[in-house]
Formats: C-alpha cells, sequence, structure tokens
C-alpha cells in the first residue's frame, strides 16, 4: 500500500475535551491514527476509555475540540456528513448490542438490507460468509440470547464487518473470553487488517492484546483526566518515566 | 400484611387461609360495589335534566300519587250536593205574619202613644224590612179572624212546592247531583220531588198575585201580600257542612292508582328534562330499596362476586402458563382490589356531591377521571401482565356493578386496563430500557438508524393504530357477554337486550371512544418510550424507567382524557 502523507493522520483527534455535565472525563486529548493501524485505547478503569470511542463515533458530543476523518471534521460537519463519515464505521459494543429481537443473520444483514438495498437473500449470504469469518458458522438462525458472550462478542464483530467498513471501533473485544478465544480475535484482527487493510481502534486493558496487536497506543489516565502516554506499547513501556503507565504494563508492579 | 402472610405457611393453613380470604374479600366487595342509587341521583326534580339513564332493575309496584290525587279531586267534585229541607218554613211564616198583625193590632187599641211610636220599629224588626206608616195602616184595618184560614191555606199551597234561593244555580246543583234531608234530624226526601222547585222570587209572585177573597178592601190585602211574599224565605238551604261531609266520603272512597314498573324499563332517559311523574317514580324507587331489599341485594352481590373471583382464577390457573400467582400474591391483589373499590366508593360519593354544582356537566362524565385502571398497573408492575389480565376483567365487571349496572363503565375499565396491564406503556419503557443498558441504541444509532425512526415512531403508531381496535374490541365483546348474561341468566329475550342495548349505547358513545383511543394510545406510546430511550446504564434504571413510564402514562392518560371529554363535550359529540 502506497505511503501517501494523509496515510499517517487518517483519524485525528483534535484537542478533545470530554464532559458529562460539569465532570470532565477526559481534557485536552488529541493523538492521530495511521491509515490501516491497530490502534489501542488504555487506561484504567474509569479512565474514559469506552467515553473516549463514544465521542469520536459520533454518540456523544465533546465539550471542545473536533475528530477529522480523512480531513473531514465529524462534529462541525452537517447531519448528512456525519451520517456518510458513519457509514464507514464498523462497531463492536462492549456486550456486542445485537438486537436481541434479531437472529445473528438478521441482525448482520440489516444494515445491507435496509442502506445498501441488498436484496434479503443475497444479504443473508453475507452475513453467513462473514459468520464465518468470525468462526460462528451454523449459528446464523441462532438469537443473541442462544449463544455465549464470546460468540456475541464475535458476532458483533461479524456485524461490525458487515459493510466493510473502513475504521473499526472495538470496545473491549476480549472482556469475558478464555485466553484461547481471545487469543483467536486477536489473530482474527491481525487477519483483517492485512487482508483489508482496515484500520482498527481498540479499547482494551487486556496486556496480552495490547502487546499483541497495537501498532499504536495511548494511555488515559482517570486521575488526572488526560493523556499521559503515546507511541507503540512496547516504546512506551521501555521509555516511560509514568509510574502508573509502567506498572500497568508491568502487571500492576509498582518499584 | 405480615399478620395475614404468616398465615399462609403451611400447605393445609394455606388453603384455609386462602378460603376464608375469598370468603372476607368477597363480602367487603360486596357491600361496597351495592349499588346506592340515592348517591347519584337523589336530587332529581321535575324539570331537571337527567345526567344518566336510570332503568329499573327488578319490577315494582307503585302508587302514581300524582293520578291517585287527581281521581280524588274528580271524585270530590262529582260528590252530590247536600241540601236541608225546612218543612216547617210555611208555619214559621205565618208565625212571623202573625206576630206582625197582633202588634199592629195592640198598638192600635192601646192608648199608650210610646207603643204607637214605636210599632213601626217593632214590625221592621220581626218583618226584616222597612216598613212605612201607610202599611201598617193598612194592616190595622184588615179583618183578621176572615184572613187566618186564608192565610194557612195560601201558604201552604206555595210551600207544597220546594223554593231555593237561587232559581238557576240549584238548577245546575241539580245536574250534578243533589240530596235533600230533611230537617235537622231528618231522612232523605225521595228526589223525585226534586224537579218541582220553586226560585224565592217566583215563589213571592205567586203570593202576591193570589186572590184573597175579603178580610179587607183590595189595597189593603195587597199590602198584606206584599209583606208575605217579601218575608217569605226558601225551604230549602245549601247544607255546607253536609256537603263537605259528602265529599270527604268520597275522597276517601278512591282507591289509590298503582302502576307497575317492569325491570329494565327505561324511566328516564339521558338528557331529558324530567317530568313530574318521572321524578315521583324516581323517588318512590329509592324508598322501596332501603331496608331489607338491600340486604338481599348485597347477598346476592355477594354470590357473584365468589362466582367472579373463583371461576377466572381456577380457568386462569389451568390454561394461562404464566397464571400461578403465589398465596403473598393473592394477599396483595386482595390489598389492592379493597383499596381500588374503596376509593371508587369515595370517589362516587364525591361525583354526586359536586355532581349538582355543574349541571351541565353529566355526572357519568366525573367517572371518566377515575382511575380505573390503577389496579391493574400495579398488579402488572408488582406481578405479571398474565395476572393483571385476568385481574382487570374481573374488576372491570366488579367497577360495573358498583357504576349501576354500567356497560359503558364496564368497558371503559376494561380497556384501559388492559392497556396499562398489557405489554404496552410498561414494556416499551422496559424493552427499550433494555436495549439501551445493552448498547442495542448505540448500536443502530451508528449503523445510521436514528433510533427516533427505528424505535420510537413505530411504537407509537402501532399503538395509536391499534387502540381503536381494541376499542371495538372490548365494546364488542362488552356487548356480547351482556348478551350472555341476560339472555341465558337473566330470562331477557335478545331482541329485547339487543334494543335496550342499542337505546343505552349511542353511536356517539362509540365514536367518543374510537376518538380517544389513538389520543390514549400515543399518550401511552410516548411515556413508554421517552422513558426508555432516557435510562441509564445499569440493569436497575431499566426498572426506575418503566416505573416513571407508567406513573406518567397514567396522569397523562388522565389528562388529555379530561381536555378530551371537555373538548367533545363542547362539540356536543
Amino acid at each position: 500500500m502506497a505511503e501517501n502523507p494523509s496515510d499517517a493522520d487518517f483519524v485525528t483527534v483534535e484537542a478533545m475535551t470530554m464532559a458529562y455535565g460539569a465532570f470532565v472525563v477526559q481534557e485536552n486529548v488529541s493523538f492521530s491514527i495511521r491509515r490501516g493501524s491497530v490502534f489501542v485505547v488504555m487506561g484504567d478503569s474509569g479512565s474514559g476509555k469506552s467515553t473516549l470511542m463514544r465521542h469520536m463515533i459520533g454518540l456523544d458530543r465533546p465539550s471542545k475540540g473536533d475528530v477529522r476523518y480523512a480531513g473531514t471534521p465529524y462534529w462541525s460537519s452537517t447531519e448528512a456528513e456525519q451520517r456518510r463519515l458513519r457509514r464507514r464505521f464498523g462497531v463492536l459494543f462492549q456486550g456486542a448490542g445485537l438486537l436481541s429481537s434479531m437472529t445473528l443473520a438478521e441482525n448482520i444483514s440489516l444494515p445491507l438490507v435496509q442502506h445498501l438495498k441488498v436484496p434479503r437473500g443475497e444479504a443473508r449470504e453475507v452475513a453467513v460468509t462473514k459468520l464465518e469469518l468470525v468462526g460462528l458458522g451454523g449459528f446464523e438462525d441462532s438469537y443473541p440470547s442462544q449463544v455465549s458472550g464470546g460468540m456475541r462478542n464475535r458476532a458483533g464483530l461479524a456485524r461490525a464487518l458487515a459493510i466493510d467498513p473502513d475504521i473499526l471501533f472495538l470496545d473491549e473485544p476480549s472482556a469475558g473470553l478464555d485466553p484461547l478465544s481471545a487469543r483467536h480475535l486477536d489473530d482474527l484482527i491481525l487477519e483483517l487488517r492485512s487482508s483489508l487493510g482496515t484500520t482498527f481502534v481498540v479499547v482494551t486493558h487486556e496486556l496480552p492484546s495490547i502487546f499483541a496487536i497495537a501498532d499504536d497506543a495511548i494511555f488515559l489516565d482517570g486521575e488526572r483526566h488526560r493523556m499521559v502516554a503515546h507511541g507503540p506499547p512496547r516504546e512506551i513501556a521501555a521509555t516511560t518515566t509514568d509510574p502508573k503507565v509502567k506498572a500497568f504494563l508491568e502487571r500492576g508492579q509498582y518499584p | 400484611m405480615d399478620i395475614f402472610g404468616g398465615r399462609f405457611a403451611g400447605e393445609e393453613a394455606s388453603r384455609w387461609s386462602r378460603l376464608i380470604f375469598l370468603i372476607v374479600t368477597a363480602l367487603i366487595l360486596s357491600v361496597l360495589i351495592t349499588p346506592h342509587q340515592q348517591l347519584i341521583s337523589t336530587t332529581y326534580k321535575a324539570g331537571d335534566i337527567a345526567g344518566a339513564s336510570v332503568r329499573a332493575n327488578q319490577d315494582y309496584l307503585l302508587e302514581d300519587t300524582h293520578l291517585t290525587d287527581r281521581k280524588r279531586k274528580e271524585a270530590e267534585v262529582t260528590a252530590p250536593l247536600v241540601y236541608a229541607f225546612n218543612p216547617t218554613a210555611a208555619a214559621v211564616l205565618r208565625q212571623r205574619l202573625g206576630l206582625i198583625l197582633e202588634l199592629v193590632r195592640q198598638a192600635r187599641v192601646s192608648p199608650d202613644l210610646e207603643m204607637k211610636r214605636s210599632l213601626r220599629k217593632k214590625v221592621s224588626e220581626v218583618s226584616g224590612f222597612e216598613v212605612d206608616a201607610g202599611d201598617l195602616e193598612s194592616l190595622a184595618r184588615l179583618h183578621n179572624d176572615q184572613l187566618t184560614g186564608e192565610i194557612t191555606r195560601l201558604t201552604n199551597q206555595v210551600y207544597e212546592r220546594l223554593i231555593v234561593g237561587n232559581n238557576e244555580r240549584f238548577a245546575n246543583d241539580l245536574l250534578h247531583g243533589v240530596i235533600v234531608t230533611e230537617g235537622p234530624p231528618g231522612g232523605e226526601v225521595p228526589p223525585q220531588n226534586y224537579q218541582q222547585f220553586l226560585g224565592v222570587d217566583e215563589a213571592r209572585q205567586q203570593v202576591e198575585q193570589a186572590d184573597l177573597p175579603d178580610g179587607g178592601d183590595r189595597h189593603d190585602l195587597a199590602v198584606l201580600k206584599g209583606f208575605l211574599g217579601r218575608m217569605m224565605k226558601p225551604n230549602l238551604l245549601l247544607n255546607r257542612e253536609g256537603s263537605e261531609k259528602k265529599r270527604i266520603e268520597a275522597r276517601d272512597s278512591v282507591k289509590p292508582v298503582m302502576f307497575q314498573v317492569k325491570r329494565g324499563e327505561i324511566i328516564v332517559r339521558e338528557g331529558e328534562r324530567i317530568r313530574e311523574d318521572q321524578a315521583q317514580k324516581l323517588a318512590m324507587i329509592y324508598q322501596s330499596r332501603s331496608g331489607i331489599g338491600r340486604l338481599f341485594m348485597v347477598l346476592g352481590v355477594f354470590g357473584l362476586t365468589l362466582i367472579m373471583l373463583i371461576f377466572p382464577y381456577r380457568f386462569a390457573c389451568k390454561n394461562i402458563r404464566k397464571f400461578n400467582p403465589s398465596s403473598k400474591d393473592l394477599l396483595l391483589l386482595t390489598y389492592i382490589t379493597l383499596g381500588l373499590f374503596l376509593g371508587l366508593r369515595l370517589s362516587l360519593v364525591v361525583t354526586s356531591a359536586i355532581g349538582g354544582m355543574f349541571p351541565y356537566i353529566h355526572v357519568t362524565d366525573y367517572y371518566y377521571l377515575f382511575p380505573f385502571a390503577l389496579g391493574a398497573m400495579l398488579v402488572r408492575i408488582l406481578i405479571n401482565s398474565e395476572v393483571a389480565l385476568v385481574y382487570t376483567s374481573v374488576c372491570a365487571l366488579l367497577a360495573g356493578i358498583l357504576f349501576e349496572n354500567s356497560l359503558v363503565i364496564v368497558i371503559y375499565a376494561l380497556m384501559t386496563g388492559i392497556v396499562m396491564a398489557g405489554r404496552t406503556g410498561a414494556s416499551f419503557a422496559a424493552v427499550l430500557g433494555t436495549m439501551t443498558v445493552n448498547s442495542e441504541v448505540d448500536a443502530l444509532e451508528t449503523m445510521n438508524f436514528p433510533p427516533m425512526e427505528f424505535l420510537v415512531a413505530p411504537r407509537i403508531l402501532a399503538m395509536i393504530l391499534m387502540m381503536p381496535l381494541l376499542v371495538l374490541y372490548a365494546d364488542l365483546f362488552g356487548i356480547l357477554g351482556g348478551y350472555v348474561v341476560a339472555v341465558g341468566l337473566l330470562d331477557l329475550t335478545p331482541a329485547l337486550y339487543l334494543t335496550q342495548t342499542r337505546e343505552a349505547m349511542t353511536f356517539s358513545d362509540v365514536l367518543v371512544g374510537l376518538l380517544k383511543a389513538p389520543a390514549f394510545g400515543a399518550v401511552v406510546a410516548l411515556a413508554g418510550t421517552y422513558f426508555g430511550m432516557k435510562t441509564g446504564r445499569t440493569a436497575s434504571a431499566v426498572g426506575v424507567s418503566t416505573t416513571r413510564a407508567v406513573v406518567s402514562g397514567i396522569l397523562l392518560v388522565i389528562v388529555v382524557d379530561a381536555i378530551l371529554t371537555v373538548f367533545f363535550y363542547a362539540v356536543k359529540l
């Protein structure tokens, strides 16, 4: 893939401040994400990792700052432009967020049928393919409540992949998975990145995952309400002087 | 509650406790719901506008005092008049004339001047009219001894006939009916004589024109006849006391007029001006309702309540999968039911009290402000919707009894109850709340499905469209259920039931229901979806928003209903 100058800052978060009412979650967060990379958002519990993701995908409006996708600002755009941008996102929420009244296949084909006007039969085929991709072949007619948490997560990932997004946002994808499944998911992410060139934004605090998949990362501190580290995880681990980040990356072993 | 709850410990104890509980509940309920019509419409008087139709709920035999009075008055008018015949009238007349002649004779022979001077005054006193001196002189010239026989003959002859004061009036009274009694003690005089009556004026003429052959010269005799004539009195006089007695006798002999009111007969129609006889019927029915009849009514309602509690419960236990309330649930149901009906009863009292203050609002319109669905909602929240559905259908029927067997109330209570108990307002909030907690709403939003269009609008639309159907359904089954009871149990003919139903339920009743329904549906759905979408991110937040949705749903329905009621009243629908 050819390096072109805009690829380095494919996604840019510009001086974003996130707050719920008077409570400031994170202040003045800025970073950029290279196209086709896996970007990990780390941080302790309650530091605002998921909140940052919600602000990036348009669910919560930042109190200051903006996020640009290939140069286009999201929050200062029109509603139509925002819709167009959202069409390039695939999102896996915590707990997958599958519609419980639909089967897995219906969940996946829903955006295809509704937005891309793909005929039902074809959309179902796509859904089956995507489910096979995440290792859920044969479960297309199960309801979300009939499969395990890990399977739901993978089905959610399949749904996020359904419209072939440019950017995939994954919120705690391996939460509640056994080490083997988590490992499998990591492999899947890397495979998708190399085969489709998809950009990943992954919110997680699973150390093995972070070291396995991350090209770049930031660390959010929930106590100081700001970003305290930025860079590839191994580099951060080697160079950081911040005791909290160091401890986090060394599994809580404070010096 | 714990005291009662403790009784349900053992299996056997629980069975007995349930039975006792059922009976106590049914008893209290039947006392609560037995209708007192007095509470609703005591104040109906002739000329009032009826706020609701009233129909007889049993056969009545009532006295029509109005008609009875009229008959009695007629009897009074046709009662015969009593006249007293005085057989001594001729003798009295002769006596008086004799007295005058004696006075005149004494004055003539007496040397006393004083006597002569006072003669005129004395004679005037006896005769009853002013006499002049000339007449006295004429009388003085008469030969009394020759005249006495003649005068007796003449007066007897005249008084053979009945002489009355006023000719025309007596003729009238004769047509009406006359009884003649003789003298103060005497008995009746046979009727054939009545026809030969004579006015006192005619009698005088007869006397004045009578032929008196001797005893004086022509002029003096004429003066004498004039005296006789003028002193004549009728021998037949109206006996006022006797007539009055006859009238009272006639009045008392009239039997009271009774009329029959058949069960189901409409006594007053809604919106009509109440006539005198209708007001009277109502008053009498209210009177006859009190006392021992009420006790039997309570017993009857008690039996009915027992049946209505037991059979739906048994049926639901067998046939509805999720219907298996525990003893504690039953206890809860009892509390809710008693509380609800106590509340409704109180509302009814308050309504009837304030009903008279606004004569242009029908008393029945206030009923729509009552929270019929409250019980169903509480049960829905605290137990489950299956129990709530069975509960509301029983309660709706009981409420119908409370509200004077009103079909409209049954439909209304059932409809609102089903809506509130069913999977609507509360379940909207619960479903949307759960979806929010599970990030489903977020997922939809990021997939460019705006939740307003995708989740909220269809639900509201569905409620708006389906509520009128629900109302129709409830209307239909209300009528059908009524048909089964009326024809099957109460021996009414199908035709009678249907015509009466058509009379009781006007088209505008149904129309108002159908027009109100979408508005209710909309506000219930709005409340449900609004609070569902506003749910926080925890499981307990779902419960909170469900409760909020239910509570605001109730309030909104009440408010909207009040507004619509006023509106429909204004547009005269």
